[in-house]
């Protein structure tokens, strides 16, 4: 009955202690943020942490939600800056990061995207990006949003959005090697 | 459009463009139509694009799925108990509550004479006791912790009780008025709390256990936020 509730109504809910209605927003909404975490953190048990804090902020300022704004955008806002937190305290506590072999993804999963992660050198060109051109990169090219939802999702002006997915894809391109085929390109990256 | 002022073009635009935003579309077709550069930028954007879409999203699995409702349950707070009814004061209690609101309001009165009579020094030493905070939130404790904890004390006994999640986060609220009790846990739970901007600390009971209480500052307003200090797990206070 909860789970076909409208988004909005189940916040309003929430605000009252309502733990039925909690658990039907996050069913609704947990594999898609935990996607962007995963991307975001770049290993599962940190993106599974950072999709909990997520769930548990949403619970905690249940009640700073404003009518009218849709709660998946509110979401994804706080899912992306619970990642930042998250990585920034990562930087200040330096560690070796986890081998691969450490972090296998479930083998009984049966999709395909679940039981592979990012294909090691994509994995490890996003790992270099900022988090600022991160998030710009992940919720754009890998989740599918169009420009103005990034925005909208990152709170930022389109302009940097677009400035940001320039600069992101130049890197990533960088460091992944000449794409497009021609070693012009590869020249015409480099001089730019 | 020449390719020597390739320096000068708008190179967001082949992103956007890349990505299909439909403003941007005419300037950034006149744009890799005239410069060589460009071109080649945006099939790189374009490219990058397509590579990344196929990453396309992840999923949680089941068993990641239950470990996530597992702690998520864990943290979060028991149903709010429903206020329960304040018990009829027994009459012996009754009795005695009622003698010592005769006493305080004698001594009051005395020491009122006492101060306007500018009397004996005795007198206002008894009304200085009987206007005593301590006195009056009936914290008969002389511990410095009692002493620092003024009104946000007077809730412990109800807290100890079972309590709940308004008068908890009332009495986190009310640090920003009292300051921190000495001899308080500053150091506990320092890495849960560590990226927190923290303004104010105090200690409470709940459920019968410890709970750090913080003020933090968050989008420049002051939050209340609660921890048990035997295992640092955050409890949800209500918006």
């Amino acid at each position: 009955m909860t789970a076909s509730l409208d988004d909005a109504v189940l916040i309003e809910r929430v605000v009252g202690g309502d733990h039925d209605a909690f658990t039907a927003l996050m069913r609704r909404h947990q594999d898609r943020i935990f996607s962007v975490c995963l991307r975001m953190m770049g290993n599962r048990a940190a993106a599974l942490d950072a999709t909990q804090e997520t769930f548990l902020t949403l619970y905690r300022k249940a009640g700073q939600y404003r009518a009218g704004a849709a709660v998946g955008t509110w979401l994804y806002r706080i899912a992306i800056n619970t990642c930042y937190d998250l990585l920034r305290r990562e930087r200040r506590r330096p560690s070796e990061p986890m081998p691969d072999y450490l972090d296998p993804a479930d083998p009984t999963a049966a999709d395909p995207f679940t039981s592979v992660e990012l294909a090691a050198p994509i994995a490890a060109a996003m790992a270099k990006l900022s988090v600022d051109f991160r998030s710009v990169v992940v919720l754009s090219d890998i989740e599918g949003f169009s420009l103005p939802e990034v925005a909208e999702r990152l709170d930022l002006p389109i302009g940097t959005v677009k400035s940001r997915l320039f600069r992101a894809r130049r890197q990533l391109a960088a460091e992944l090697g000449n794409l497009s085929g021609g070693s012009g390109h590869q020249s015409v990256t480099d001089e730019l | 459009m020449s390719s020597i002022n390739h320096d000068t073009h708008d190179l967001e635009l082949l992103a956007a463009h890349a990505s299909g935003y439909e403003p941007d579309r005419i300037a950034a077709e006149a744009l890799i139509s005239g410069c060589a550069e460009c071109r080649v930028l945006f099939e790189q954007q374009t490219q990058l694009r397509a590579l990344l879409a196929e990453v396309g999203s992840a999923r949680l699995t089941e068993s990641e799925q239950s470990q996530m409702a597992t702690a998520i349950t864990a943290a979060l707070p028991v149903p709010m108990r429903r206020k329960t009814e304040t018990k009829p004061m027994s009459p012996i209690w009754g009795r005695m509550m009622a003698a010592a609101a005769v006493m305080a309001v004698v001594v009051g009165v005395g020491a009122t004479i006492a101060s306007q009579q500018d009397s004996s020094g005795a007198a206002t030493t008894m009304a200085a006791d009987a206007a005593a905070p301590e006195f009056a939130a009936g914290g008969a404790n002389n511990t410095e912790r009692a002493t620092a904890t003024t009104a946000a004390s007077a809730t412990l006994a109800q807290l100890e009780a079972g309590g709940d999640l308004d008068e908890l986060k009332a009495e986190a609220k009310a640090l920003a008025h009292e300051g921190a009790p000495e001899g308080d846990a500053s150091v506990s739970c320092a890495e849960e709390t560590e990226d927190l901007a923290i303004e104010e600390r105090g200690e409470s009971t709940y459920q019968g256990r410890q709970v750090l209480l913080l003020l933090v500052e968050d989008d420049g307003e002051l939050s209340p936020r609660a921890f048990f200090l035997d295992d640092c797990t955050e409890i949800l206070l209500p918006d």
